[in-house]
């Protein structure tokens, strides 16, 4: 009884820790490389087919989902460092995991542009993937209690 | 989840309306929307909405306050054809990421 609390216990503080940023649908998919030589990253033009027509991109504080058919879970191994100018804010996570592996994510958030992009770069081989995103707003849909809950929240 | 009549349902979610009649159609919404309010009227816009044959769809859903009932209209971007839905709500899920603690 008490391991079942516990197990119990400890899985609500994992729901609790796993709480979701943001929720993408990926727009476009196109292969990336890193060019030593050139110290920067080759996008390369023509993208790559999506399986399916609901493809997202779920950030959450601590993992990165992929979902497009099947879900490829990216863990981002720490907080990321940002930095952020005229055009974008980066988010850079420089040990992410996904299944041992080590890759790079580098997140740009556009300020004058209507979508963002997530670079996911393995970083062994230098080869990874642009994901061109639209940002979706989750709780979208009014309903009678959240219309009157937002008309307290502007009387108060 | 959203009743036409007693024999159709449209669903509601953030990402993808899904209005079931005999056939299934699915609305893949592709970003956020355009979102306009008033005392009477909740209106949220998709512009770049896609169907199951990726044509390419306006998506408009108005939800009257008064009445707690929704107006669904679609609009294909190509043939300027679509059509409108009225919506009852029969159930509301609790929003994601809401969900209430016991």
């Amino acid at each position: 009884m008490k391991y079942t609390l516990l197990i119990v216990f400890l899985l609500s503080l994992n729901v609790q820790a796993q709480k979701i940023v943001s929720v993408s649908r990926i727009l476009e998919v196109t292969s990336v490389s890193y060019n030593e030589d050139a110290k920067d990253i080759d996008f390369d033009t023509i993208p790559i087919p999506l399986k399916t027509l609901n493809p997202k991109i779920i950030f959450t504080n601590d993992q990165l989902q992929i979902i497009d058919s099947d879900t490829t879970y990216i863990n981002l191994g720490g907080p990321s460092e940002n930095i952020e100018d005229s055009v974008w804010i980066k988010s850079d996570w420089s040990e992410a995991d996904l299944s041992g592996t080590l890759y790079y994510i580098t997140y740009y958030q556009f300020k004058d542009r209507n979508y963002n992009e997530v670079v996911i770069m393995n970083a062994e081989d230098n080869l990874g993937y642009n994901y061109k995103l639209a940002l979706l707003k989750m709780d979208i849909i009014p309903t009678a209690s959240s219309v009157s809950s937002a008309a307290k929240k502007k009387s108060n | 989840m959203l009743s036409e009549n007693s024999m159709s349902i449209t669903r509601l979610a953030y990402d993808k309306i899904t209005m079931i009649s005999q056939d299934t159609m699915n609305l893949y919404l592709n970003e956020a929307p355009r979102e306009f309010e008033d005392s009477i009227i909740v209106e949220r816009i998709w512009y770049d909405a896609i169907d199951d044959h990726k044509s390419l769809m306006y998506v408009h859903l108005f939800y009257f306050k008064n009445t707690d009932k929704y107006l669904l209209r679609v609009v294909n971007q190509v043939t300027d054809k679509g059509g409108e839905y009225f919506l009852t709500p029969i159930s509301q899920l609790n929003p994601v990421g809401k969900r209430k603690n016991k």
